[in-house]
């Protein structure tokens, strides 16, 4: 069966959206401010503890549009409109395994060594996730300046 | 649900490759997701085979309305497309996604919380439908069943589901 449909209607009572941050949109392909990159630091190094690796070998962020970041971090899966929404795209290279979303039931979460998330920078919000074992199809640097937020030595 | 900034609730349909009973090996899946960070916001997902990995993606927007109609289609050349938000367009496509032909698909709610956290989750998934390879839509019916997941210790709330074959409804309502 390779298509299904369905209608949904639901009430889940749920959290409420995280504050906005008081930074201004960055454009794409310039660098990330001073201040966010402090932001997604700490917001990246939770994330990657609880997807099972608190110390990433490294972690990088660049500032792109989404269609650009969705390219290395989710190659093969496109989004309309995603051309003229900037993000931060964060990859991490490290032992990880995806607690943190939906996967169907029963099913093992994902694994792999490399994790990659997009970042609404009005809002700090996860806007895709990828998880694979092979990194990103380009150097992040492709993508403009690339900002180090953790790096294992 | 707490606001833990770990935990989720979805309420969404899958589209597995294998029978998906224990478990699913590569998919697509469309929703909506609330909880860690998000409210009702449109999500879709796929886990691709020949190292492609897992992706999810959420939308800004947030549900409003219903009963709100969801859908994951093969189109072909191993390209998947995905229809949901609330205006029931197309919010993804996911490729290098081959389609098994002997695959199943999943209705309903995913929730992580542990019982105790007053999490209420009400809802159901209405008009369940499949389209033949000659493009013809049928309801699911007799042909579907309910599953209920998980292994709820004693003597705590858990939600369950129902499936009503004659309606071709499943739904679910309370407080884990």
């Amino acid at each position: 069966m390779g298509i299904a449909a369905v209608s949904l209607a639901a009430a889940a009572v749920a959290a409420p959206l995280a504050t906005s941050s008081a930074a201004s949109p960055p454009s794409a392909s310039s660098g990330i401010p001073a201040t966010a990159a402090q932001r997604l630091t700490g917001i990246v190094a939770r994330a990657a503890e609880m997807d099972g690796d608190a110390k990433p070998v490294w972690i990088e962020a660049v500032s792109t549009s989404r269609d650009k970041a969705l390219a290395m971090a989710t190659p093969g899966d496109t989004i309309p409109g995603s051309v003229s929404q900037p993000v931060y795209l964060v990859v991490m290279k490290g032992n990880f395994t995806l607690n943190d979303f939906s996967t169907p039931p029963n099913t093992r979460a994902p694994t792999g060594s490399y994790l990659s998330l997009t970042y609404d920078p009005a809002t700090f919000l996860v806007m895709d996730i990828g998880i694979t074992n092979d990194p990103p199809p380009d150097p992040l640097q492709s993508l403009g300046p690339v900002s180090t937020l953790a790096q294992q030595k | 649900m707490p606001n833990d900034g770990t935990d989720f609730v979805t309420i969404e349909l899958w589209d597995v490759l294998n029978d998906g009973i224990s478990g699913a090996q590569y998919w697509t899946e469309v929703g909506v997701v609330s909880g860690l960070g998000y409210y009702h916001n449109w999500f879709w997902a796929d886990n691709r085979p020949n190292g492609g990995g897992y992706h999810a993606h959420v939308q800004s927007s947030e549900a409003t309305g219903g009963p709100l109609p969801v859908e994951t289609t093969y189109v072909g050349n191993n390209q998947w497309d995905i229809y949901g938000g609330n205006s029931f367009t197309q919010i993804g496509t996911s490729t290098s996604n081959p389609d098994s032909g002997s695959g199943r698909s999943q209705f309903g709610t995913e929730y992580t919380v542990n019982p105790g956290t007053s999490m209420r989750d009400l809802g159901g998934v209405y008009q369940l439908e499949y389209e033949s390879q000659a493009g013809q839509w049928y309801g699911e019916y007799s042909l579907a069943k309910n599953h209920n997941y998980g292994t709820p210790p004693p003597n705590v709330p858990w939600i369950n589901g129902s499936y009503n074959a004659s309606g071709d409804y499943e739904t679910w309502g309370g407080i884990c």
